[in-house]
């Protein structure tokens, strides 16, 4: 919980100690190497990822290529637009470049918490609106600039120039559903 | 028209108690608008959420990645827009022009907070919307990167 409260000190303090608790008991730990696909493009996700150590890379693909839209790293969520879209197809592959740490919440769980707990879902709303809108505004920022391609094995990646600063990455837009 | 009839009517806002109605509808500006009348454009500031009350408007939006065509949607008495405008620095992500003349309630960011504050269910409410508008603008980016791909593969096996 403290590593949680440390990686997401802007969540941890709008929940409070009692509410983060309540908020960390429903989730899991999961490690995994580098190399997994967390969430693989257009198939189902049911849960939301926090990251707590290591590095994801965020990858769109279609027809045996890939765009590479970059890496996102400790403090930042995985898999909220698919819980809250509703559509809940991934619309990128997620991959851990490192070994990787996350907290895992199920959709299931994610919904049980705001329904019931009116604290927690203010706390998470606000954050997640919060992070959203850092995302979509800084997509709007890179989005009207030109998109280099390269090839790169099998894979047509694409390089971006990133805004950096946490939540300010605007690849973080594509990850997750 | 009775604005607080239209609001408690409005699925959006059925179930909410009648004094956070009354918080909503005081903050509320009612005006009408003529025909052509543009109440956000794509990458500008706007100044607040409308709720439509007579009238359409229609929302089009040019996307910047792909060149993907317009998405055209027609909007009718009882929806909202301009959601996005009740966080602070975020452009409209789309144009909304009023197709015939129209009368709409305008909440700006200022008095939002204000509803927060007073109305917390209603705000919290509110709040979702946005989260949800938001998740679609990014799902929609995301299509707009995919059309992109797949073109620029069918662009290297023409090469």
């Amino acid at each position: 919980m403290q590593q949680f409260a440390d990686r997401f000190p802007a969540l941890a303090a709008k929940l409070g100690p009692e509410d983060l608790a309540v908020l960390t008991r429903a989730m899991t730990t999961l490690e995994l190497p580098a190399g997994r696909r967390i969430i693989r493009d257009r198939m189902p996700v049911d849960s939301l990822y926090f990251i707590l150590e290591g590095d994801v890379s965020i990858l769109i693909e279609e027809g045996g290529r890939a765009i590479s839209l970059g890496r996102l790293g400790p403090g930042e969520w995985l898999g909220e637009v698919s819980v809250l879209s509703g559509e809940m197809l991934a619309s990128s592959t997620v991959r851990s470049e490192t070994p990787v740490k996350l907290m895992r919440l199920k959709h299931q769980a994610f919904e049980d918490l705001i329904t019931k707990n009116e604290r927690v879902a203010s706390a998470m709303l606000r954050e997640l609106v919060a992070m959203l809108a850092a995302r979509l505004r800084a997509s709007n920022e890179v989005s009207r600039r030109p998109i280099a391609f390269e090839q790169v094995g099998d894979s047509l990646a694409a390089t971006q120039p990133i805004p950096t600063g946490s939540g300010q990455n605007w690849l973080a837009s594509f990850f997750g559903r | 028209m009775n604005l607080r009839t239209f609001l408690t009517n409005l699925p959006s806002f059925s179930g909410f108690s009648p004094e956070e109605i009354s918080v909503l509808e005081g903050v509320l500006r009612v005006a009408s608008y003529p025909e052509g009348h543009v109440f956000t454009r794509q990458g500008e500031l706007a100044e607040g959420m409308y709720i439509l009350l007579d009238g359409s408007v229609r929302v089009t939006q040019q996307d910047e990645i792909a060149g993907l065509s317009q998405e055209v949607k027609e909007l009718h008495a009882g929806e909202l827009f301009g959601l996005l405008s009740l966080i602070s620095q975020l452009p409209a992500v789309a144009t909304c022009t009023a197709t015939s003349d129209a009368s709409a309630a305008s909440l700006s960011r200022e008095d939002f907070d204000r509803l927060v504050h007073d109305a917390p269910q209603l705000g919290h409410h509110l709040h979702y919307m946005v989260a949800v508008q938001l998740a679609r603008d990014l799902q929609t980016r995301n299509r707009s990167m995919r059309e992109l791909l797949k073109r620029e593969a069918s662009a290297v096996e023409a090469r």
